[in-house]
């Protein structure tokens, strides 16, 4: 039954000929007038035979973690939960410079056909779109919607910190009034609410799965979705899905807008060696490859039949000096530091040019960020003076710790060591496992160490309320406590007055700027290598490809 | 004989039991919280708790290693943090990518390096065993990472005739029905001629790199055990009672070498079998020695512990296997 089943949906993704399928099916003992049900089948439900849109094969670099939208974290699980998933509205999109689709800051109604926001901005009213199906054959309904925002709410995952951002804390917020009509509720007026409502983590899933598949010590079915994917997205798990190796994303038959699909499908290839995704694309075995890393990309820039789309991305890369551990309690010392390192090797040695100093805490990018305060260039004597003054003058000695996973940082740390070398502070690199590396920065034991940050929504507050906020522990790495910048994030965070919040973002990045509780490394860009054959780039302030947009010539 | 197999299976319970007290205990004892990777980067204590909570790490080591012992008896292993499935699962799945490849590089293997052991044996010092040991000794010192990355660039990135690392099968070419797990074997046993050519295609270059590296110590010991047989006086008995070479080789000389030889293939496949993560990682192969690697990097306790539980039970079943052989090799082993 299983290669039946793959047959059918290979034939209608239009990877293979109706003779392969014939021939095949002949063996696996169907009769002829079951083969010819099954063809006519095939092309009643938006076969793809016969039309120019192609199938495509793409290299990622991380395998899915888990696919429940409310709890995944590896980029290939965020991918595939993007494409199968949907949420009420998303971002209205606009056609760039090589056709590249991209997201704009208005919304528009995706499983919502239409909604309204209450002259306060607190009540956010959605009409659910007639006629939408989840790829079991449920309708979608208001229900539905009350029922995945409420388990963002209350169930497991990272969700609920974005619904407290979002000002809901309580599930009377959310309400399904009818079948057809939703409303939300704010804790009051927000204006990062529309930037927060397009995240894939929002997504909506079917309740009557949910239900069905809810144990006494699983109320919301993780399991379940940890594994499978019942959403309303423009593709479904393929019949090719294959752990730890490689995953189908066929299209939906029962999707609402299948002329939005570029393509017949797309067959996503775990390949966690960066060397072999870039030979299989230098080759042409795969059209596409995420997370190259820098090396690999210049390499790719003179490469024959690769085409290498580059966009100014808001990666904030940075250095933790923890404030807990002598002497980097000094700001005299931190400033000594982000004078000596040498940010234009970094861009040169370690990004290969893909990307650009990391000026303000509030990536170049993002509304309101301020390049014009930051005053650290390479500098050596200044760093040295600064040093005498902090009474280091013959500089100390200390280490500098980097997850094994990210080579980049690897790379970064040795010009580090060699930047501040020159100043009189000599750091040992330790390159750490993932968990002893997340377990020692939790626990306080690390004294530099490098990391990044990739604000999934583009505000300033955002960006500053998780690296800055006294309160995130976790995420604010340096442990930096300043009640008047926590005073100015809270401010600004939830002020309608666009003039008065740029004007606390500004404040803000001028007190980091002065106190330098991160050193700002880089902006590295987000770069997608893929051949030359394929178009239909998107650009998302996730960072997420839309990979329905793709299309192969 | 029944004496014999039951004192051996009793021996390798304990071996069994041994290995999974050492292998629990040692993975916990690793530095790194798994709980906080699995959190990720939002996480407050309270989340990092609870995901403590889910995943049984708050409660007593003895509890824990208790409840792993129930779970092993209903073989459960646990699930992984990586990909969200149970162990077992996750080992059931990819056990057959790394046998079809330890199968394949053994046989080759055993056939080239018999013979050439062999014929060099029967040569000893001559240009041509020369040059064997030569290759022999080759092979033994070549770091295999170096030789899976020399043998990509060679036959992929150069010469193009072996298709890309991208795993068993080309992109859309569908798996065949479910037999052995073994493609190779799957599609030939099914009559889907076109899976097989791509399968094979795909284990050309890792099979070649581990068949290289493999070869070498099957050869060594054909050789010197050619020599040595050779040398003995049934062999120089046989020649005066007028047996031509080729008989003596085949009823005096190829069961006496098979003996030694069992036990440096036994202990070659079992390496292999236990996931050769290298050749794994080289080439996208996506066997239990890759998802070991990517279990080691995040600490997936549930999956390094299965993965290191297989190859226990691997290696102890080959040389219980191994053993059994012996004595029907040779019948003075078992009265040993």
């Amino acid at each position: 039954m299983s290669e039946i089943k793959a047959l059918t949906d290979a034939l209608r993704s239009g990877q293979i000929t109706r003779r392969y399928f014939v021939s095949r099916t002949v063996l696996l003992g169907l009769s002829a007038p079951a083969i010819l049900a099954l063809i006519e089948a095939c092309q009643g439900t938006g076969s793809q035979v016969g039309s120019s849109k192609k199938s495509l094969v793409v290299a990622v670099d991380t395998d899915i973690d888990d696919l429940d939208p409310n709890v995944f974290k590896s980029d290939a699980a965020g991918e595939v939960i993007t494409e199968t998933y949907e949420m009420p509205v998303d971002n209205v999109t606009k056609l760039g410079p090589n056709g590249t689709l991209e997201a704009t800051t208005d919304l528009q109604g995706i499983l919502a056909s239409s909604f309204t926001v209450s002259s306060d901005g607190t009540k956010y009213t959605f009409k659910v779109r007639p006629n939408t199906f989840f790829s079991n054959g449920h309708p979608v309904t208001a229900q539905a919607f009350e029922y995945s925002y409420q388990r963002a709410l209350l169930g497991a995952g990272y969700a609920t910190l974005l619904m407290n951002l979002l000002t809901i804390t309580d599930p009377g917020q959310l309400r399904a009034v009818d079948d057809s009509t939703f409303e939300m509720t704010l804790g009051r007026p927000n204006p990062m609410a529309s930037k927060l409502l397009p995240l894939t983590v929002l997504d909506i899933m079917d309740p009557v799965v949910s239900n069905q598949q809810a144990t006494a010590d699983d109320k919301w079915a993780s399991k379940y979705y940890s594994t499978n994917i019942i959403g309303t997205g423009p593709y479904v798990k393929g019949a090719t899905w294959q752990s730890g190796s490689q995953y189908l994303l066929a299209p939906n038959p029962k999707y609402w807008n299948p002329g939005k699909l570029q393509n017949s499908g797309i067959l996503m290839k775990y390949i966690p060696s960066s060397d072999d995704r870039l030979l299989l694309l230098e080759r042409g075995d795969i059209d596409l490859a995420f997370g190259l890393p820098a090396k690999n990309l210049d390499q790719l820039r003179t490469a024959k039949g690769v085409k290498l789309w580059t966009f100014q991305s808001r990666n904030t890369n940075y250095m933790v000096l923890n404030e807990h551990i002598k002497p980097f309690d000094d700001v005299r010392v931190r400033q000594a530091i982000a004078y000596a390192l040498p940010y234009d090797t970094l861009i040169k040695n370690v990004l290969y040019g893909f990307g650009k100093p990391l000026k303000s805490i509030v990536a170049a990018g993002m509304p309101t960020s301020d390049e014009s305060q930051w005053q650290y260039s390479t500098d050596l004597q200044k760093a040295k003076s600064l040093l005498a003054a902090a009474g280091l003058p013959n500089g100390f000695h200390s280490s500098l710790a980097v997850s094994v996973s990210r080579a980049e940082d690897s790379d970064t740390a040795v010009w580090i060591q060699s930047g501040l070398a020159q100043v009189g502070i000599q750091i040992d690199i330790q390159k750490l496992s993932d968990a002893n590396y997340r377990e020692k920065q939790g626990n306080d034991q690390l004294p530099m160490f490098i990391e990044y940050w990739y604000s999934w929504v583009n505000d300033p507050f955002y960006q500053m309320f998780w690296l800055m906020q006294s309160k995130n522990r976790f995420t604010n790495l340096a442990h930096y406590a300043n009640p008047e910048v926590d005073a100015l994030i809270s401010q600004g965070t939830y002020n309608t007055n666009d003039s008065q919040r740029a004007d606390s973002s500004r404040q803000a990045q001028q007190i980091f700027d002065r106190d330098v509780p991160l050193i700002l490394l880089y902006q590295r860009d987000f770069v997608v290598a893929a051949r030359d054959n394929v178009s239909g780039m998107s650009v998302y302030p996730d960072q997420q490809l839309r990979v329905w947009t793709l299309n192969k010539s | 004989m029944q004496r014999f197999i039951v004192r051996r299976v009793g021996l390798s319970v304990v071996t069994l039991f041994g290995v999974l007290i050492l292998v629990f205990f040692l993975t916990h004892f690793l530095p790194g919280n798994p709980a906080l990777v699995k959190a990720g980067q939002y996480a407050d204590p309270a989340a990092i708790a609870a995901m403590e909570h889910q995943m049984g790490l708050d409660r007593p080591l003895p509890v824990q290693f208790r409840d792993y012992l129930l779970g092993l008896v209903h073989l459960d292993m646990g699930t992984s943090y990586n990909t969200g499935q149970g162990v077992v699962d996750d080992l059931r799945s990819r056990l057959p990518a790394t046998v079809e490849l330890a199968l394949w590089s053994t046989i080759i293997a055993v056939l080239v390096g018999v013979s050439c052991g062999v014929w060099a044996g029967l040569r000893p010092h001559s240009v041509g065993d020369s040059i064997i040991s030569g290759l022999a000794v080759f092979g033994t010192s070549i770091p295999l990472f170096w030789l899976g990355l020399v043998v990509l660039f060679l036959f992929y990135a150069e010469l193009k005739i072996a298709p890309g690392p991208d795993g068993r099968l080309s992109p859309f070419v569908p798996p065949p029905p479910t037999l052995t797990g073994l493609y190779s074997v799957d599609s030939l046993l099914t009559g889907n001629f076109d899976t097989f050519v791509d399968a094979v295609g795909h284990l050309f270059m890792p099979v070649l790199t581990l068949a290289i590296v493999e070869v070498a110590p099957i050869l060594r010991i054909a050789r010197s055990a050619t020599i040595g047989v050779m040398r003995t006086d049934y062999v120089r008995t046989a020649r005066a009672l007028g047996l031509s070479e080729w008989q003596i080789i085949r009823q005096d000389l190829l069961r006496n070498v098979g003996v030694q030889l069992l036990t440096v293939v036994g202990i070659v496949l079992g390496y292999l079998l236990a996931g050769s993560v290298l050749v794994e990682r080289i080439f996208n192969w996506p066997g239990i020695g890759l998802y070991a690697w990517n279990a080691m990097l995040s600490n997936d306790l549930a999956s390094i512990q299965g993965f290191i539980l297989l190859t226990a039970f691997i290696y102890v079943v080959l040389n219980l296997t191994i053993d059994v052989l012996y004595a029907v090799v040779d019948p003075r082993i078992r009265y040993a």
